[in-house]
């Protein structure tokens, strides 16, 4: 749908005005940017190892150190950057569309399919997520695309729920009757009026999962289901980092700020992005 | 059934045996589902040009009314008739055509623009589902001026203006397919008093110059009396008088028609005092409708018969009918 077209010219400019749509967006932009050069260009390999210089503290060779391998960690969190977009922006893809449209279709037909649909999401909710993911993982083997996977059927039912809660009050105003006096069907008015007007919510709830399946990822990494060596990610370099706590305590900091960044960012980013995207607050400022 | 005289055309709109019952949850898991009777067997008809106030306190499924003579929801029996086509007939393409006959202007100018619409796509909104008509601009720009906006407008949304140009928005909206009907549901009961009477004139203007009917309901006495030539007074899903609007205020017959005239605010405490000894008791439960009469335990003047047998609509003048067995 079109977001633009509710925002007249100086949609930018406004848009940097907003102090926590800038932060975030200068956050994620960060990732989005280490993501972006680690495929070309990182100081050095993300992969091979080099024991001779295991461990080393930051300094100016290496700016974040390099781990128990003698990899340096700045060329691996931006290899993990990589990483971590890529799960998130698939899982919450599927998570948001699939459940979106599961959302949409119980708000529109209600009756039994809308029971199924809740009742489906409350089955999935009953499970631990994390603990579900970890089965899925464990049963379909670990790996990116199965980490993947779970996340993403675990986003389902958040979508669901949050599209048929909006999209059932957007059903009980006034202009869907005057839509239907006007003859339009269910889906028509379902594309028309109810998808529009729940959108700014759901993009604010995908920018927040999408913070949350980065998450995720390094939690299932970190537990060894999730991206398998020798490709960095940032979950599994805490978990290594454990081991030398008390040794080498950067080797924990610095993919734990790559996390903070990146889900901080992107929180922020969802908060501005939902003032930003509503007329009536859009002339306000 | 509302000119004394049947008229040779179909009326724009008949409604015969109209009833509307909503289920509702069980209270008991095995046990009986019962149902709130919102509309009770209501006959009207408005011909052509026609103009019908429907009065009546909150409750009393006018607003149910509105809705079933729209087809936007289905007649529990009975059966609504637009231009002498039964609606729930129609489908497809016969169901656009008949559509653009009739129209709709919701009470709350808030709730009935959508809010991420420009002007343009909410008045478009009826012809670009029912007819895609090649002079789309064209019709959109008239109905704004006939309604006292600017072509300006078009590309403004619904926050940018104020209650009163929003109902001439969706006045606007209503009047775009030269529809022969408009259902005006409580048309400015959410407006400023300033405002109303501004959008009361408007509404009377675009009758004479559109040649429009109106079913005009409201629970404003005045407002129906300014709009309306017709009016029929509900209670509890029924017509219980009905009558050329000079003389059903005039000469109330039935004694709620008369309790809802003398509820009428007035600057004369005196008049306000006498008022509230009027109507004792309040409206009886929908689920379980009274045998007999459904006033009768608020009438003054009930007596024996009221409670057992339903009265019928019946002439007790020229063009005025009352369902009351002593009128």
């Amino acid at each position: 749908m079109s977001i633009a077209a509710d925002d007249g010219p100086g949609m930018v400019a406004r848009a940097f005005r907003h102090r926590s749509f800038a932060i975030g967006a200068v956050l994620t932009g960060l990732v989005i940017a280490a993501a972006l050069v680690s495929l070309f260009w990182t100081p050095y390999s993300a992969i091979e190892l080099a024991v001779p210089r295991k461990l080393r503290p930051p300094s100016a060779e290496h700016p974040f150190g390099t781990d128990h391998f003698g990899r340096d960690i700045l060329s691996m969190i931006m290899v993990g950057a990589r990483n971590s977009i890529v799960v998130g922006v698939v899982a919450v893809a599927i998570g948001c569309s699939i459940g979106t449209a599961l959302g949409l279709l119980a708000a529109a037909r209600r009756g039994w399919v809308e029971e199924l649909v809740m009742r489906f999401s409350d089955f999935t909710f009953a499970f631990p997520a994390i603990l579900s993911a970890i089965m899925i993982t464990a049963l379909l083997g670990p790996g990116t695309i199965n980490s993947i996977l779970a996340i993403g059927i675990f986003n389902v039912p958040v979508f669901a729920r949050l599209a048929r809660g909006a999209a059932s009050t957007i059903w009980a105003r006034d202009f869907i009757l005057a839509a239907r006096a006007a003859g339009k069907g269910q889906a028509r008015i379902t594309v028309e009026h109810v998808l529009p007007n729940i959108l700014s919510i759901v993009i604010v709830q995908a920018t927040i999962a999408f913070a949350l399946a980065i998450l995720a990822e390094a939690g299932l990494s970190y537990l060894g289901l999730g991206t398998q060596p020798p490709l960095p990610s940032w979950g599994r370099m805490l978990n290594d980092a454990q081991t030398f706590m008390y040794d080498a305590p950067y080797l924990a900091v610095f993919p734990g700020l790559a996390i903070a960044v990146a889900v901080l960012g992107l929180n922020l980013l969802g908060d501005g992005l939902r003032d930003l995207i509503d007329p009536r607050l859009a002339r306000k400022r | 059934m509302m000119p004394p005289e049947e008229s040779l055309a179909a009326p724009v709109l008949r409604t015969t045996g109209l009833h509307r019952r909503y289920l509702l949850p069980r209270r008991a898991l095995f046990g009986p589902r019962d149902s709130v009777h919102a509309v009770n067997g209501v006959d009207i008809a408005i011909p052509e040009r026609g103009s019908l106030g429907i009065v009546g306190e909150s409750g009393c499924g006018k607003s149910t009314l509105a809705r079933l003579a729209m087809g936007l929801e289905p007649p529990s029996e009975g059966r609504v008739e637009i231009r002498g086509q039964d609606l729930a007939q129609a489908s497809g393409p016969a169901l656009k055509l008949l559509r653009r006959a009739f129209q709709m202007v919701f009470q709350d100018p808030y709730g009935s623009l959508n809010p991420r619409h420009t002007v343009g796509r909410i008045v478009a909104e009826p012809i670009d589902a029912l007819e895609k008509p090649a002079d789309r601009r064209q019709r959109v720009e008239e109905v704004l001026r006939a309604v006292g906006m600017r072509p300006a407008d078009l590309d403004k949304y619904p926050h940018e203006f104020s209650g009163g140009q929003r109902q001439r928005i969706a006045i606007a909206r209503a009047l775009v397919t030269r529809p022969a009907l408009i259902v005006l549901d409580e048309p400015v009961s959410a407006l400023d008093v300033s405002v109303q009477a501004q959008v009361l004139n408007l509404l009377r203007d675009l009758q004479e110059q559109y040649g429009l009917a109106y079913m005009l309901i409201s629970h404003d006495l005045a407002v129906v009396d300014y709009v309306c030539r017709q009016v029929a007074v509900m209670y509890l899903g029924r017509i219980v008088e009905e009558g050329p609007a000079s003389l059903l205020f005039e000469r109330p017959a039935h004694p709620y028609t008369q309790a809802l005239r003398q509820a009428v605010p007035s600057a004369a405490v005196a008049n306000r005092r006498r008022r509230r000894a009027r109507l004792p008791g309040g409206v009886p439960s929908q689920t379980r409708l009274p045998p007999g009469c459904a006033f009768a335990d608020r009438c003054p003047i009930a007596e024996a018969r009221c409670r057992v047998e339903v009265p019928r609509l019946r002439e007790i003048g020229p063009g005025q009918r009352a369902a009351c067995h002593l009128a």
